[in-house]
């Protein structure tokens, strides 16, 4: 008898130590991962912080986008709305911070106050809200502004949720916490151990690369486990590699034109209705090697996207063209009393498809007859805000709470500080009034496709592609499934192979 | 006389480009993408189906236009403040003199790229800026030849018969400057091209869709594993440029 | 030249090299207060204007600012990046590092490379080393720095996978070194050859070979000083190439040194640091200057 327990605990020990020695390799091997971005600093209120470290897996927020573009609750229960501008929110019972402290009203209303503050991002849609702690798991909010989706704010990306521990550092309950953070170099992830599940989890390396190309050469030779957005150009090479594996996920981002209506050339509604019709967004997909036409504003998997792939048509744009008094000068390039129809296109290095894309919107409104200088500029918020453009190339996620509202309003109502095209139409702006009073998703749906009809028609902006992004992952990654754009590269299930 | 040829082969080449190149070089075409050396694009195409020797004929066109204004900022420029200091003499001379030193001391590249920092790159800007930092060497050269030349006996004898100094300058001095000044020019032709592709290479507000040599490697860099042809082929025509503009005005080294 | 004169002009040097490019930078066709009420979301009212307009004291004269600017820069207020938003000196402090590590580890190198290559090639004229020097100065007078490395990026790391193209510590700076480098021993070992070759005619030079010494030994002995008086007097020159060529490879090898953060401020108008950058490269140039000159006056104080 005694032998027999005494193999059994040899076996129990046994098979302890292999665990042990199992777990323990597996925490020394950290899953690395490499991307062109990494957040500025660990500071939630500070900039876009808060998209990236929910990014990085590491915040959450109330609410938040699925797979599906779905807006589902994440650290909050349910929101009921008690009144025009207030509403109670109700926090899930069984959350807890990364330091172990449970998640209670009164510490994520010290959170929000602290972004409210700080970070003029927050105030876009509902202006700035008030937080009262009525209870450990009730929070009642007081919004400046009505609100027609609360849920739908508070999974904008600014609204991440946090323990404020004072010097801008921050407790988060995601399903990682920060170990280590070198600026702009790589930050180093451990598994929040009051995450569920966190056992399942290897600690991570994120790495920042200067540019895509880089980061494509590091997965080659082995060195990443996850590579997120890897350049087009490189796909078929890495396909041919056995130990990798290459995924293209459709984003909620759309490449569009803005087309700056106070321009001279551009004032015209009828030459931006020719720039329209001369896109050949098909040529523009297949010259970044991944991507669909758009339709219109939102990428097509949202529910409010347009139905219809936007027409190409040069003849039509031609007469548009004539009609508005432009004629064929001596050089083929169109004129008007002598001055050339001769337009400035600008995009920005930080999306590399967009830089491909130019030459080529150059060579296709060469086709009917205009002239394009281009320019590739670092700090493209301020030359687009300055004005100093007629067309500028840009990529947006036009829904990223799963919401039509933000991007319109954000980018296209008039007078929006993002109003990069100075649209300025009162007919469009009384569409977006509805927004404010419809709760209803289905209703918001025609809303939305009533503005993208009235945007069709005024041409402010011109939507191109929607892009598909691509990922690599080594084998130990290779159930790894990237959907929601770069909005959650990390989270709590990455499909690690164990 | 090889190299008199070498030398009108490649101003044609260059001139050509200015005039006519077999495809728009701007003109994009998807479906012929990396199409390869073929009969139809000689050099192949790039990633948007561009002709890529369109592109370089063109470039060449723009390139040309940096070397003649390059050369004729530093040759004007040199050759007046040289001959001037060299003729005016006392502390006017020492000034200019001293001026030009200390021009020369701050690097040609990076007068250029302050110059295009501030006024955008074009071969226009570029061309002036080089230029103007040509402007230090060439006045240094242009004061030591007219010194030696005011130093000839016929200059005093022409002094001592009392040719004026305006003639003097045209009809004695400037004759003898001036051929070894331009060959000086020529030679610093090859120099002019390679700063101007260093410059575009590095962009600096230039627009990307012109088809500049060094912004042709810049652009084509990226493809260097699955069609490295497409940045081979700038970066030739380049060395190619520079060897025969070297080689041709070898001989007038000053 | 006496270490002080040389003082004086350095400083009267620096002095009218960077007013000339402070009058330069300011008359760029940009509004610095345009671009801070922008970039740092200040309201853009008449109060903040003429505010901003006072502190930076664009009300005043040129010349008036140009001194403020120069007492500031003197004590260490290089002034704010538009871009970033940070003190520029810091900018810079965090970047020089690298550029004139590349700078200088480049000439370095040069230098130790072009001494014994323009010895042999002087000591045996038509031999291997003198073509070799030969060569390599009609090739890299032809080749942009830029585009050999990409070549040799190819060559190296894609077909011969000899080289890690990825390489995040010391070994990512060794081939932009090689390639600064490679510029400079060309060009100093035919100024070190020629200086020799230039002993050689000398009357003394046949009376060494005439006490039995070798030719090889007489050039060493006799020619070797006055050889790298020669070599660093070119040495200062190409000073100003090498620090441009780094800002090439700072661009070709995506290194974070103070030229890429040139390129990335541009577009941004950011004219303090623009000015910055003007400054440290004439004061690079000082400093070279000023170091062959001393190693000069080292060599042969006869010369002082």
């Amino acid at each position: 008898m005694p032998s027999k327990i005494l193999s059994g605990l040899t076996a129990a020990l046994l098979a302890a130590s292999v665990f042990v020695a199992a777990s323990a390799t597996a925490a020394a091997e950290p899953l690395r991962v490499g991307a062109t971005y990494i957040t500025s600093g660990t500071d939630p209120a500070k900039g876009s912080n808060g998209w990236a470290l929910t990014s990085h897996g590491v915040g959450e927020n109330l609410f938040t986008v699925d797979k599906e573009g779905k807006l589902v609750s994440e650290l909050a229960e349910k929101a009921e709305r008690t009144g025009d501008l207030t509403w109670t929110i109700t926090l899930k019972a069984d959350r807890r911070f990364s330091d172990g402290t449970p998640v209670t009203a009164k510490t994520l209303a010290a959170g929000f106050d602290n972004t409210f503050a700080n970070n003029k991002a927050a105030l876009a849609t509902g202006g700035k809200l008030n937080f009262e702690a009525a209870g450990d798991l009730t929070l009642k909010v007081t919004t400046e502004k009505p609100v027609p989706l609360i849920q739908s704010l508070f999974a904008e990306w600014p609204l991440i949720a946090y323990k404020p521990v004072g010097d801008g550092n921050a407790v988060f309950t995601g399903p990682y916490r920060i170990a280590g953070f070198k600026t702009d170099a790589s930050i180093k992830l451990e598994p929040n151990a009051y995450f569920a599940a966190s056992e399942k989890r290897s600690p991570v390396e994120f790495r920042k690369f200067g540019d895509a190309q880089t980061m494509t050469l590091a997965l080659e030779s082995g060195e990443l486990d996850l590579a997120f957005g890897l350049p087009s150009e490189v796909v078929t090479r890495l396909k041919a590699n056995p130990e990798l594996t290459t995924k293209s996920f459709p984003v909620g981002y759309q490449y569009l034109a803005f087309f700056n209506t106070t321009r001279p050339l551009l004032g015209d509604v009828k030459v931006r209705q020719a720039l329209d019709l001369a896109f050949d967004r098909k040529e523009l997909s297949a010259a970044i090697s991944g991507g669909e036409p758009a339709t219109g504003a939102f990428a097509s998997y949202f529910p409010f996207a347009g139905r219809q792939a936007r027409p190409t048509d040069l003849a039509k744009a031609a007469a548009l063209l004539d009609a508005a008094g432009w004629t064929k000068g001596a050089s083929g390039i169109l004129e008007k009393d002598g001055r050339p129809l001769r337009l400035l296109a600008i995009t920005y290095p930080q999306r590399p498809d967009l830089v491909t894309m130019l030459p080529v919107v150059k060579a296709e409104l060469a086709r009917i007859g205009i002239a394009v200088d281009t320019q590739v500029v670092e700090n493209i918020s301020q030359v687009a805000a300055a004005g100093d453009f007629d067309i500028t190339l840009w990529a947006q996620h036009t829904a990223p709470s799963g919401d039509p509202a933000f991007f319109l309003n954000s980018m296209l109502r008039s007078g929006a500080s993002l109003n990069y095209a100075k649209y300025a139409s009162p007919d469009f702006d009384a569409i977006l009034n509805r927004f404010a009073a419809e709760g209803d998703p289905a209703k918001r749906v025609a809303i939305a496709l009533d503005a993208q009809a009235r945007l069709f028609a005024d041409a402010p902006a011109s939507f191109l592609v929607s892009p598909v992004w691509y990922v690599g992952v080594s084998k130990r990654l290779k159930n790894y499934e990237p959907w929601g754009s770069d909005y959650h590269v990390l989270r709590a299930d990455i499909g690690e192979a164990k | 006389m090889v190299r008199y040829c070498l030398l009108s082969v490649l101003a044609v080449f260059l001139v050509l480009g200015g005039f006519w190149q077999p495809y728009d070089p701007d003109a994009v075409d998807i479906l012929a993408r990396h199409s390869g050396m073929t009969a139809s694009h000689l050099l192949g195409t790039d990633h948007l189906g561009r002709d890529v020797l369109s592109r370089i004929m063109a470039g060449g066109w723009r390139t040309t236009c940096v070397i003649l204004a390059v050369g004729l900022t530093g040759f004007v420029g040199g050759t007046f403040l040289g001959t001037a200091a060299a003729v005016l003499g006392t502390w006017r001379e020492t000034l200019i003199l001293r001026c030009c030193e200390f021009f020369i001391m701050v690097p040609t590249l990076v007068v250029a790229l302050t110059a295009a920092a501030i006024f955008g790159l074009s071969p226009l800007s570029a061309a002036l800026a080089l230029g103007l930092a040509g402007v230090g060497p060439h006045a240094l050269l242009a004061h030591t030849l007219s010194k030696r030349v005011l130093g000839q006996p016929f200059i005093l004898a022409a002094q001592s018969l009392g040719v004026s100094s305006f003639g003097m300058i045209s009809r004695h001095l400037l004759p003898n400057t001036l051929p070894l000044m331009f060959a000086y020019v020529g030679n610093q032709a090859g120099l002019a091209v390679v700063a101007y592709a260093s410059l575009a290479f590095i962009g600096l507000g230039a627009d990307p869709s012109e088809p500049d040599w060094g912004a042709m490697v810049f652009e084509y860099r990226v493809f260097i594993f699955d069609h490295p042809m497409l940045m081979i082929w700038p970066g030739t025509t380049i060395a190619i440029t520079v060897s025969a503009l070297n080689w041709a005005f070898d001989d007038f080294q000053a | 030249m006496h270490p002080v004169r040389l003082g004086i002009q350095s400083i009267t040097g620096m002095l009218a090299i960077s007013l000339a490019s402070f009058t330069v930078i300011n008359s760029m066709p940009a509004d610095p207060v345009a671009i801070a009420i922008r970039v740092w979301n200040l309201p853009a009212t008449d109060e903040t204007v003429a505010a901003l307009r006072a502190e930076w004291g664009l009300d005043q004269p040129l010349l008036f600012r140009y001194c403020d600017w120069l007492t500031r820069f003197l004590t260490g207020d290089w002034g704010r990046s538009f871009r970033t938003g940070e003190p520029v000196l810091g900018e810079f402090l965090e970047r020089l590092p690298i550029s004139l590590s590349l700078g200088m580890a480049g000439l370095a190198l040069a230098i130790v490379f072009a001494i014994p290559l323009g010895f042999f090639a002087a000591a045996h004229p038509k031999g291997v080393a003198d073509r070799f020097s030969r060569t390599l100065s009609v090739f890299v007078q032809a080749v942009p720095g830029f585009w050999l490395g990409l070549v040799l990026l190819w060559v190296l790391g894609v077909q011969l996978r000899w080289i890690r193209l990825l390489a995040q510590d010391w070994t990512a700076a060794v081939l932009p070194i090689l390639l600064i480098a490679l510029h400079s021993v060309a060009v100093l070992a035919r100024v070190y050859r020629r200086d020799l070759m230039e002993t050689a005619t000398q009357p003394y030079f046949r009376t060494a070979l005439a006490k039995g010494l070798s030719e090889r030994q007489a050039l060493w002995r006799h020619g070797r000083c006055g050889a790298l008086y020669a070599l660093l007097a070119a040495v200062r020159s190409e000073a100003g190439w090498v620090i441009g060529s780094t800002a090439t490879m700072e661009i070709l090898f995506g290194l974070p040194g103070i030229s890429q953060f040139l390129v990335q401020s541009i577009a941004a108008r950011d004219q303090m640091v623009l000015q910055a950058y003007v400054m440290v490269i004439v004061l690079w140039m000082l400093v070279m200057n000023g170091g062959a000159y001393l190693a000069m006056r080292f060599l042969d104080p006869r010369l002082a």
